[in-house]
């Protein structure tokens, strides 16, 4: 009889349950959380994405472009003079 | 040359960044073409730039409840740096995005990886030590395994159980999906029709969902 490795039982069913969360229908997430969860969710989960990408609302004030600048900052600024 | 321009210029309207988003700067080049500076962009990572900001709301609460469900036990590791760490990675290009794979997996994938390396790292540092005494709970466990990494995940599938405790049906598909069975043959183990697996499996991930939404923190 082999031993029982729980730590293979927990990666297969993370990966399981991990792929039912991504299976779940916009229905499923409607029901699981209600209107105010998802906006509640959302809106935490934008906050992590904008401490990476920056503000989507500060995109978009047209300067010069400094080379110096931060990657995505330069990057932004070019895209303003392309306009 | 105009057209190549174009097309890039398509990518970085869409592209939003701010001071802090500095990753992005390994996949980032400088080209002089008619004598007039051009910036490129690796377009694999202004995909995932652009896809992130076109995750839908309800891809957004997906995505917290897979971090939840990553991050669950693991003390003094927030979902959300879990989540920030793992956007990073796959602009920083740490990660390359593969073609087809829905960029919710890619992140769920990538965000896997830093929970695991983060047991590894408290595991070498000493933060995790099993008593004696809980690790002879374990009973049947292989003796050759991790005992520390053994009694955390056998206590992971007992939280897990938790969730479901009150559903007969979702602990057998439960247990079937630990086992490594496939759909069918935990129906056929447990003897549940296809459409009892198909709902207790909705029944599941809306509470998995629920769970992401009021899961704490630690």
């Amino acid at each position: 009889m082999s031993q029982w490795r729980p730590q293979t039982d927990l990666e297969r069913l993370l990966d399981a349950l991990a792929a039912e969360l991504m299976a779940a229908s916009d229905d499923d997430v409607r029901r699981a959380s209600g209107p105010r969860g998802i906006a509640a969710a959302a809106d935490e989960v934008r906050r992590v994405i904008d401490g990476v990408l920056g503000d989507p609302a500060e995109a978009d004030a047209p300067r010069g472009v400094d080379a110096g600048l931060p990657p995505v900052a330069f990057l932004r600024e070019h895209r303003a003079r392309q306009h | 040359m105009a057209p190549a321009r174009t097309y890039q210029n398509k990518n970085w309207g869409r592209v939003r960044g701010g001071s802090r988003g500095a990753y992005i700067s390994l996949v980032e080049r400088f080209t002089e073409r008619s004598g007039r500076q051009i910036v490129t962009v690796d377009n694999t990572t202004v995909d995932v730039a652009r896809a992130i900001h076109a995750l839908s709301s309800a891809d957004l609460v997906r995505l917290k409840a897979l971090a939840r469900l990553w991050t669950r036990g693991q003390d003094g590791l927030a979902w959300s740096d879990v989540l920030h760490e793992a956007i990073a990675r796959a602009l920083g290009g740490a990660r390359r995005w593969p073609p087809g794979v829905p960029i919710v997996a890619f992140l769920s994938g990538i965000m896997r990886s830093i929970c695991e390396d983060q047991w590894r790292r408290d595991r070498r540092e000493g933060r995790v030590l099993a008593r004696e005494e809980d690790v002879a709970e374990l009973g049947g466990a292989d003796p050759a395994a991790d005992p520390e990494r053994a009694l955390a995940a056998a206590q992971a599938l007992a939280a897990v159980n938790e969730l479901f405790a009150g559903d007969a049906m979702a602990l057998k598909v439960i247990a079937g999906l630990a086992d490594g069975l496939s759909p069918l043959e935990i129906c056929r183990f447990y003897g549940l029709s296809e459409r009892d697996y198909d709902t207790t499996r909705r029944r599941m991930r809306r509470a998995l969902l629920r769970r992401g939404l009021i899961w704490s923190e630690t």
